[in-house]
């Protein structure tokens, strides 16, 4: 029975995970466009991005086929050319909206967290 | 590059080939060249031959191929934790014999043959509850209903003739001399039936190709909320 609710409680932030990574990879785009592999490393490099590297090529592929991103292939200095992703306008509008919904989303959590560790 | 890290690597894509069998080619294609890219980045990085070790911890920080797979199947990425898929929803061995079964199973084993189609296509998770009404209700019997039908109505229909002439006898035998007969068949029009038929066909075989091309499309994939 515990082990029931360990795994819902496990499964509940592997979603949140997932939801808000997407907007982790439009956001890190905000400034200029990155190659799958570097924004796969940056990724990886932030405590709590827990996802195995590979997911993260679909999710690449999903939001360019949503036409959030937008794909260019560029040569690189050494080895094949390089696939760089950039954000289009629907994306960044997309970022946008999800920063103002992850704002007030933040602000209730932490309200409830802090009125717990009041108590 | 270590000649190990090699067929590990080459085991690695494998798997990733074989876990992406049921996506769609084009989709398979463009995340085994992203993930072939990414191993090659790693290894530039790294500056030179990789070790073993190090060839595994790159396979390991990828994850599992399955776990690709899935994102790829879910559009979103996912931990390696995630179920793995049982039965993915899809124009399957089991869909293709519930379909075929559906048309012909009944000219095969009479009733039974169709009978064990349904079954099958109700066992099936590639169809909605309603996509597999439809394929019971208009499909009952199969392409052996409209067979069956045909044959009935030949042989319902009867002929009739009407035989004119002069009746002659010997005693013995009754001769019609310049005669003529007019036969009229009963059974209903032959322009009738072959619509008839034509409809119930062309019905049975595009159900069965809807079918076939919805499979594993409308209903949601196992393991997602």
């Amino acid at each position: 029975m515990l082990g029931m609710i360990e795994a819902r409680r496990h499964d509940s932030l592997a979603q949140m995970r997932k939801g808000t990574l997407e907007f982790c990879v439009l956001a890190l785009l905000t400034d200029e466009p990155r190659y799958g592999f570097d924004i796969v490393k940056t990724l990886s490099e932030v405590d709590g991005m827990v996802t195995p590297q590979g997911t993260v090529y679909p999710l690449l592929a999903r939001l360019r086929r949503d036409q959030l991103v937008a794909t260019e292939w560029q040569e690189s200095p050494a080895g094949p050319p390089r696939k760089y992703y950039r954000l289009t306008p629907k994306g960044q509008r997309a970022l946008n909206e999800f920063v103002i919904e992850w704002q007030r989303f933040k602000k209730a959590v932490d309200n409830f967290i802090e009125r717990a560790e009041q108590k | 590059m270590s000649g190990s890290g090699h067929s590990e690597i080459g085991s690695y894509m494998r798997q990733l080939d074989e876990a992406l069998a049921d996506a769609p080619s084009e989709r398979r294609r463009e995340i085994v060249d992203e993930v072939k890219a990414h191993i090659h980045e790693e290894m530039q990085q790294l500056g030179r031959p990789p070790s073993e070790a190090e060839v595994r911890q790159i396979l390991d920080r990828l994850g599992e191929p399955v776990a690709i797979a899935n994102a790829v199947a879910d559009d979103v990425p996912g931990e390696s934790s995630a179920p793995i898929r049982s039965r993915s929803p899809r124009l399957g061995l089991l869909e293709v014999v519930a379909l075929v079964l559906l048309l012909i199973g009944a000219l095969i084993v009479p009733i039974v043959g169709w009978v064990v189609g349904v079954v099958l296509l109700w066992i099936s998770p590639a169809w909605t509850t309603k996509q597999k009404w439809l394929g019971t209700l208009v499909l009952p019997g199969g392409l052996a209903l409209p067979l069956f039908l045909s044959v009935i109505s030949a042989s319902l229909g009867g002929v009739s003739c009407e035989v004119h002439g002069e009746v002659r006898s010997n005693g013995k035998h009754r001769f019609i001399d310049q005669g003529s007969s007019v036969c009229e068949s009963t059974a209903p029009p032959l322009w009738l039936m072959t619509a008839v038929m034509v409809t119930l066909v062309i019905a049975d075989v595009a159900v069965a190709i809807y079918l076939g091309r919805k499979a594993g499309k409308d209903v949601a994939p196992e393991g997602s909320t």
